[in-house]
């Protein structure tokens, strides 16, 4: 039994961490900030597609310039200051303590339908736990739509494998290796082919019951939040309508101190990926904070202060 | 798989409809005129339980009996309240709902204390069911709200891999005008409301059901959900020391009853329709006369 919560604002935020380590997955729901965010988002997705409609201009462009402008606007989003800052406010409102936690960087993920305009920049993973990657169950994770979505535009959680193991390549699989190799193939300027072939990504071995699936069909200023444990996937575009999402990590310093932490359940891979994290308030290397006797001693209090 | 929209402000009457059709669960957040039926059911609910006393501890201060004997009469005055009636009207109407072709039943205000020992026929979680088992309505739209906050242990559980797979059931040979009538004879006799419960049988599973695509919604004052008469769901049992209270109604849009429309029945074989329950939301006027295709 997976809860599903909602909330209008923020909670307390142990209480948060305590919901996903336990497999709930949280809504914040039409929150003002990111509403805010969204229609700024909105605004550079409409200059860059410009004369086109973001949502359908795969439909007008081939898929050189297509993906020409996905890279534009990924490469805009993902280095703007204002982004960081939208989002840091928006944590922050949600009682995200953010001397103690830390974030990945802010994917800008473009999914359209026509699978002609599909590359590294929009492809999406199949059904995935972020832990068959990754060994940081402390880990939560966010995802929210830039535009409404629909049926055959979302994001899908499949609730049952909270608790139930899914056999998987895992073993073997280390985060290290896979992202050496798809550097050296990235050098070379090897195809979105090679660069997935260099090291494959890991893959349930077994048929997935479909019908434990929820689909979350969210608005712009919703966000939602989940654990890195849950079965997840962007199922593929069948809507006609490009979607439009962005999707980060945050971990809590003192949940990796205390092993206050999501279960693994079938994930054999090796490799964490904390040095992808940097704090919220000021982007210093959360794995350093992590490491520091003082982390231990700043309350959340203190949040709010820096930055 | 399951589809489940969450939305602020409303949705297009036909287009929800569609979508409950489907099997979906659309979840209206932050509905302006339920919060305040919310603050109506808590001061109706403070008024009876008396000042001092968190409705939803009540069960704590009072005996079995007399915890029974407020709730009854608190649940009487809520379902025929001007206020709350108005307030659901209006609810309703914010999550984009057509009035005028709009019929719906009542609503009760459950309340489900988490102590066993205050619960009665009043007061009772409800066993997995479909609510087509027992009304053959397909077009029946459920409307579900919680007047508190909501915990994984106070909510309602949906199973929606059944939403078009049969569960083996024992709804053949059931009918809900005997069903009406069995009850209602033990209450001119005063029966228990035990012997009221025993007077037909229940409709339930006849088999084991394949928990793992439950999903509970833990919503606040002020959510609504809506899903399809059609969904398997059950109350969770309420382990908590803290009861919980909701609120819930049944609508109907006439279009969709004259033209047959509705979600699947894979497994419903009782006879016997509830439309007598259904009156316009506007004008209160029963759907029987309108209703042609029935």
């Amino acid at each position: 039994m997976v809860p599903v919560y909602t909330f209008s604002q923020g909670i307390d935020d142990e209480r948060r961490r305590e919901i996903i380590f336990s497999g709930g997955i949280i809504l914040f729901k039409r929150l003002e900030g990111l509403v805010a965010l969204a229609e700024r988002v909105q605004g550079v997705a409409t200059e860059i597609f410009s004369p086109h409609d973001p949502l359908t201009a795969h439909e007008q462009l081939d898929r050189f310039s297509y993906l020409s402008r996905v890279e534009k606007f990924q490469r805009k989003m993902t280095n703007s200051q204002d982004i960081k800052d939208g989002f840091a406010a928006i944590l922050a409102d949600l009682g995200v303590n953010n001397v103690l936690t830390g974030y990945s960087r802010f994917a800008f993920r473009i999914q359209p339908p026509a699978h002609s305009h599909i590359d590294r920049n929009t492809a999406t993973l199949g059904p995935h736990r972020d832990s068959w990657y990754s060994q940081d169950y402390a880990q939560t994770n966010w995802w929210t739509p830039w535009y409404p979505l629909d049926a055959g535009r979302s994001l899908r959680i499949y609730t049952k494998y909270w608790n139930t193991p899914l056999p998987n390549t895992s073993r073997g699989w280390d985060l290290d290796e896979f992202r050496q190799a798809r550097a050296s193939v990235t050098k070379k300027n090897g195809s979105f082919e090679e660069v997935k072939e260099a090291y494959p990504p890991v893959q349930p071995t077994e048929r997935i019951d479909a019908l434990s699936a929820m689909d979350f069909i969210m608005e712009p200023g919703d966000i939602l939040n989940f654990s890195l444990a849950h079965l997840h996937e962007g199922p593929p575009n069948s809507s006609g309508i490009c979607r439009f999402s962005t999707d980060f990590r945050t971990m809590h310093a003192h949940d990796i101190q205390s092993g206050n932490l999501a279960p693994n359940i079938d994930s054999e891979s090796t490799g964490s990926g904390i040095g992808d994290f940097r704090r919220l308030a000021d982007d210093q290397a959360l794995a350093e904070i992590v490491q520091s006797e003082d982390s231990q001693t700043v309350d959340a209090s203190q949040s709010g202060l820096i930055g | 798989m399951a589809v489940t929209r969450f939305i602020s402000g409303e949705l297009d009457d036909s287009k929800r409809r569609d979508m409950i059709f489907r099997g979906e669960f659309v979840l209206f957040k932050g509905v302006p005129s339920m919060k305040l039926l919310c603050e109506r059911a808590d001061f109706l609910a403070r008024e009876a339980f008396g000042a001092g006393i968190e409705p939803e501890l009540a069960h704590h201060h009072y005996a079995r009996e007399d915890y029974l004997a407020i709730v009854d009469p608190l649940q009487r005055r809520f379902t025929n309240d001007d206020t709350a009636k108005r307030l659901f009207r209006n609810a309703l109407a914010e999550c984009g709902v057509d009035l005028e072709k709009t019929f719906w039943d009542w609503f009760p205000l459950r309340i489900q204390p988490g102590s066993g020992t205050h619960t009665e026929m009043a007061t009772a979680g409800l066993h997995g069911h479909r609510d087509s088992w027992y009304s053959n309505l397909q077009a029946q739209n459920n409307w579900w709200a919680p007047i508190y906050t909501l915990e994984p242990c106070r909510a309602v559980a949906y199973h929606p891999r059944y939403f078009d797979r049969p569960i083996a059931n024992n709804s053949e040979g059931w009918d809900l005008g005997e069903f009406r009538k069995a009850r209602a004879e033990v209450r001119a006799r005063h029966g228990t409301s035990e012997e009221v419960k025993n007077a037909y049988p229940a409709i339930r599973a006849m088999e084991e059901v394949d928990g793992s695509s439950e999903i509970i919604f833990i919503m606040e004052p002020g959510d609504i959900i809506c899903f399809s008469l059609a969904h398997f769901h059950e109350s969770v049992q309420n382990i908590s020391d803290i009861a919980r209270f909701s609120t819930e109604v049944r609508t109907l849009n006439i279009d969709d009853v004259n033209s047959a429309r509705g979600a699947p029945n894979v497994d419903a074989k009782s006879t016997g329709d509830a439309y007598e329950d259904f009156f316009g939301i506007s004008d209160n006027q029963s759907i029987l006369s309108l209703a042609t295709s029935r």
